[in-house]
């Protein structure tokens, strides 16, 4: 078996070496055969790693510790579960799962585009393939996920405890998703470029690409943010780690892309802008897995040192400047003949909200690489933790809630006052009568008063869309709300899928500023049936109970819950003892309500005092955090649904390729900003 | 596309603005990152400072009060530091806890064993062993362990004792040099365990 594995992943590398070659040149002799050769290989590659990845699979499933990732990163009293998670709880095993995401989707984008001629498709498929290639020889030659036990240990030195969660059985698969899928919008940008075909042709054809994405960069970010909650045990959910921060760049770059290139659809603007977004994007997806694989900067998430990290950052280096290159080469042919008019319009808007992303991402990125450079400039090691990140980000937040509320509402090429008026002046009520009432109520800190405003203001801006929309149909075709909001939300799927995720952000910001600024911390250590209060909750402490499996020891405290001195019944956190891995875990109990997170930690028994130490933690509003991220999610998938109008603009832009320019103009998007 | 000069400025002082916040806030949160041993070696200038030291915990000098809260314990360096000190920065689950902890450490003074020089050969051959394989045996390229002897006790208030925390352990402790010898910690990140990384077994 571990045969065919090795096997398998040697024929994938030549598959898509030959994938390759036979793209390039297909392109340049104008040969289609070779191209769809290409294309075949492509396919055959993502079944070899495919195999590849069911052979690992499988080994891990049957405990044959003969492989040495196997007996690292499994046992035989793992949960059969987490005997399946484990192939990305390692080095190896997650370099594999990467790749296979890459095959499959290089397999998918070859059969897309099938059809679509010599201009774009082969350059794409080249790039699919050199990228694969990379992560090929990575798997061959430098961390083979075959490699031999030897000798064949008895039993496997199981996975991380800290990964038997079941947040991480979902976590990384969806990161990594979103990840591996940016390198579709990169392939067709470098075929842009390559070509000379530098319309918009090349974002239309990935558009979905990027939205999916989107969607699994944020759900990646969410459930990693979710696994931190309930397994590191310190009450929070964000933590600016730098592997955290890998994630978070590329997910700030796709969203600063997803909304420029609608200014390009719309308005031939931002081509160079658009190119440089998808290359940082891209390249933020391999600073992210370079960092974590070579021990250059720590991190919760660190793998180990392997060797890895030299061939990433050149890979890297090779991809940032040739990509550059191409773009300079290019630049003359980018001009655009649109220009920005005023600032008080949606071209300016996005611009601002544009800057403002990738300012984001310019200070989280400085943040995380600030211990290195200054070690290397200074010789002294210099980091910075959270406060920096925060102190920097939470300004710029605000600023972006700011112009997401304004960018869907504002006229194009010059807003007049009329315009500002009709569309502000009722969401502006809204907001500030927000936080009217949140000071009222005796909200002070000005941060959170202007957060709960703007979000508000953002709020009201979505449903006044919504409605004026409902509005229209109920006029225009006589439908009774809901039937005219599910018709609206169809027939514009793009533009109210967008206003969904504007609206989970805000509810999402919304939770992120009231956990951080009214959490409530209380430590301390009971005796049996000595109490704690947190809020209105009180905790007693009755005592302790443990049980025990082949895998673990658990040793869990009882606490009762009351309020107001009515019972909400028992809470048990508990503190694990992993056998295997000789480790402690935390355990912790949650009582979620919509108002506020209850967290209970326990912290440690003292064997000499029989005192047990709590953490408690009284959290506002985290709930929102996740049911925003949930909305933002949906407001994906509504804007990805397939959509008649689209088709047609397709086709309408290949007519217009083969008539020239000028025949159309953007009349073919009026009305349509998403 | 043509850029007016108004458009120009516009986007100049967003990016100057932007800017401008990272540098007031990196002055305002930077954190030296030290050694124990570079910490002792300039304990003067750094007294006050916000630091982060990593270092090991001394055997048997560990005192932990759980009804107060009170966690008192010795740093050493950990040998081999040039190797050691990207691997051992691997910060467990705790660590990732940043500064949520709040500051709630208040500041006490214990008088230490200022002589004290480490167990350089058991804890280097222990060392050794965490080392991924690539890593073991590589000499000191630091410093020569032992040349430095130094030694700071740490004391935490108000927080629960860490995960991980153990004698031996290589731990991160964030806080102030209250006096050459003494460390007030706002928090105390334990590193990973050697098992965390599943190369170092075997």
């Amino acid at each position: 078996m571990v045969f065919i594995g090795s096997f398998a992943l040697a024929l994938a590398l030549l598959l898509a070496l030959y994938a390759c070659g036979a793209s390039l040149m297909g392109a340049r002799r104008k040969m289609p055969a070779l191209v769809e050769s290409a294309s075949h290989a492509l396919w055959a590659m993502a079944g070899m790693v495919a195999i590849a990845t069911g052979v690992l699979l499988n080994a891990l499933f049957s405990s044959d510790f003969a492989i040495k990732y196997v007996a690292q990163h499994s046992s035989t009293t793992l949960p059969t579960f987490y005997k399946i998670t484990a192939l990305w709880g390692g080095q190896e095993g997650s370099l594999l799962l990467w790749t296979f995401l890459l095959a499959i989707f290089a397999a998918i984008v070859a059969w897309q585009n099938r059809d679509t001629g010599l201009e774009l498709t082969p350059y794409a498929l080249f790039t699919l393939a050199a990228v694969a290639s990379f992560f090929l020889i990575m798997l061959n030659f430098v961390t083979p996920p075959f490699a031999r036990a030897f000798p064949r240990p008895p039993e496997g030195g199981d996975l991380n405890p800290l990964l038997q969660n079941y947040w991480m059985a979902i976590h990384p698969p969806s990161l990594y998703t979103g990840y591996v899928s940016t390198t579709v919008p990169f392939a067709f940008a470098v075929a842009a470029m390559v070509s000379g075909r530098l319309d918009d042709a090349w974002i239309r054809r990935t558009r979905r690409w990027a939205l999916f994405s989107w969607f699994f960069l944020t759900l990646g970010n969410l459930f990693g943010a979710r696994w931190a909650y309930e397994v590191l045990g310190w009450g929070g959910y964000w933590a600016w780690d730098p592997v955290e921060n890998a994630a978070f760049m590329p997910w700030l770059m796709m969203t600063a892309y997803l909304h420029s290139v609608m200014i390009q659809e719309r308005k031939d603007m931002l081509k160079v802008w658009n190119l440089a977004l998808i290359g940082l994007a891209f390249a933020l997806t391999l600073f992210g897995t370079f960092i974590t694989r070579s021990g250059v900067i720590s991190s919760v998430h660190s793998f180990t040192q392997s060797g890895l990290g030299p061939y990433f950052s050149t890979f890297l280096g090779v991809v940032v400047v040739c990509y550059t290159a191409l773009l300079l080469y290019r630049v003359k042919l980018l001009r655009s003949t649109a220009e920005l008019e005023s600032f008080l319009s949606r071209e300016a808007a996005f611009l601002f909200n544009n800057l403002v992303l990738v300012g984001i991402a310019f200070a989280v990125f400085w943040g995380t690489v600030f211990p290195i450079i200054s070690e290397a400039v200074r010789g002294v090691k210099i980091t910075v933790g959270p406060p920096f990140f925060n102190e920097v980000n939470a300004p710029l937040a605000l600023a972006l809630l700011f112009l997401m509320g304004v960018g869907p509402l504002i006229a194009w090429r010059r807003a007049s006052t009329r315009n500002l008026v009709a569309n502000f002046s009722m969401p502006a009520v809204i907001g500030v009568a927000v936080g009217a009432a949140a000071a009222a109520l005796g909200v002070l800190q000005w941060y959170v008063l202007s957060a709960l405003s703007l979000a508000a203001f953002v709020a009201a801006t979505v449903m006044l869309e919504f409605s004026r929309g409902v509005m229209a149909r109920r006029r225009a075709v006589n439908e009774a709300a809901p039937r005219a909001l599910v018709n609206l939300v169809a027939k514009n799927n793009r533009r109210y899928g967008g206003y969904i995720v504007h609206l989970g952000v805000a509810m999402a910001f919304v939770g992120i500023v009231a956990s951080s600024f009214f959490k409530v911390e209380v430590k301390r250590s009971l005796a049996p049936n000595q109490t704690l209060d947190i809020g209105d909750y009180k905790l007693k402490y009755l005592g302790v109970s443990g049980d025990e499996t082949f895998h673990m020891e658990r040793l869990g405290a009882r606490l009762e819950l009351s309020r107001d001195g009515r019972s909400l019944g028992v809470l048990e956190p508990a503190r694990v003892f992993y056998k295997r891995q000789q480790q402690p875990a935390t355990q912790i109990a949650l009582r979620t309500t919509p108002s506020a997170d209850l967290y209970v930690v326990f912290a440690g028994l003292d064997p000499k005092s029989n005192l047990a130490t709590f953490q408690v933690f009284l959290t506002p509003l985290v709930l929102w955090l996740w049911a925003g991220g949930f909305l933002m999610a949906l407001g994906t998938v509504v804007a990805m649904w397939p959509d008649v109008r689209e088709r047609e603009a397709i086709s309408r832009a290949w007519e217009r390729r083969t008539l020239g320019w000028q025949a159309a103009d953007t009349a073919d998007f009026e009305g349509e900003s998403f | 596309m043509r850029i007016k000069p108004r458009f120009l400025i516009g986007g100049g002082l967003i990016a100057g603005a932007i800017v401008y916040l990272i540098i007031t806030a990196i002055r305002n949160t930077a954190e030296y990152y030290l050694t124990v041993s570079e910490v002792a070696a300039s304990a003067d200038t750094l007294k006050g400072q916000p630091l982060r030291i990593a270092g090991r915990v001394k055997p048997g000098s560990v005192s932990w009060d759980p009804s107060s809260l009170k966690l008192v314990f010795t740093i050493v360096p950990i040998p081999d530091a040039g190797g050691a000190k990207s691997h051992a920065m691997s910060v467990d689950g705790a660590g990732a806890a940043g500064k949520a902890g709040g500051r709630s450490a208040t500041v006490a003074l214990v008088s230490t064993d200022n002589g004290y020089a480490a167990d350089g050969k058991s804890q280097g051959e222990a060392e050794a062993a965490a080392m991924p394989e690539g890593q073991v045996g590589e000499p000191d390229r630091r410093r020569s362990f032992g040349a430095h002897p130094a030694a700071f006790v740490v004391i935490s208030v108000g927080q629960p004792k860490p995960d991980m925390f153990a004698e031996n352990r290589d731990v991160i402790v964030e806080g102030k040099l209250i006096s050459s010898r003494t460390v007030a910690a706002d928090q105390v990140l334990t590193s990973c365990p050697s098992k965390y990384v599943p190369e170092t077994k075997k």
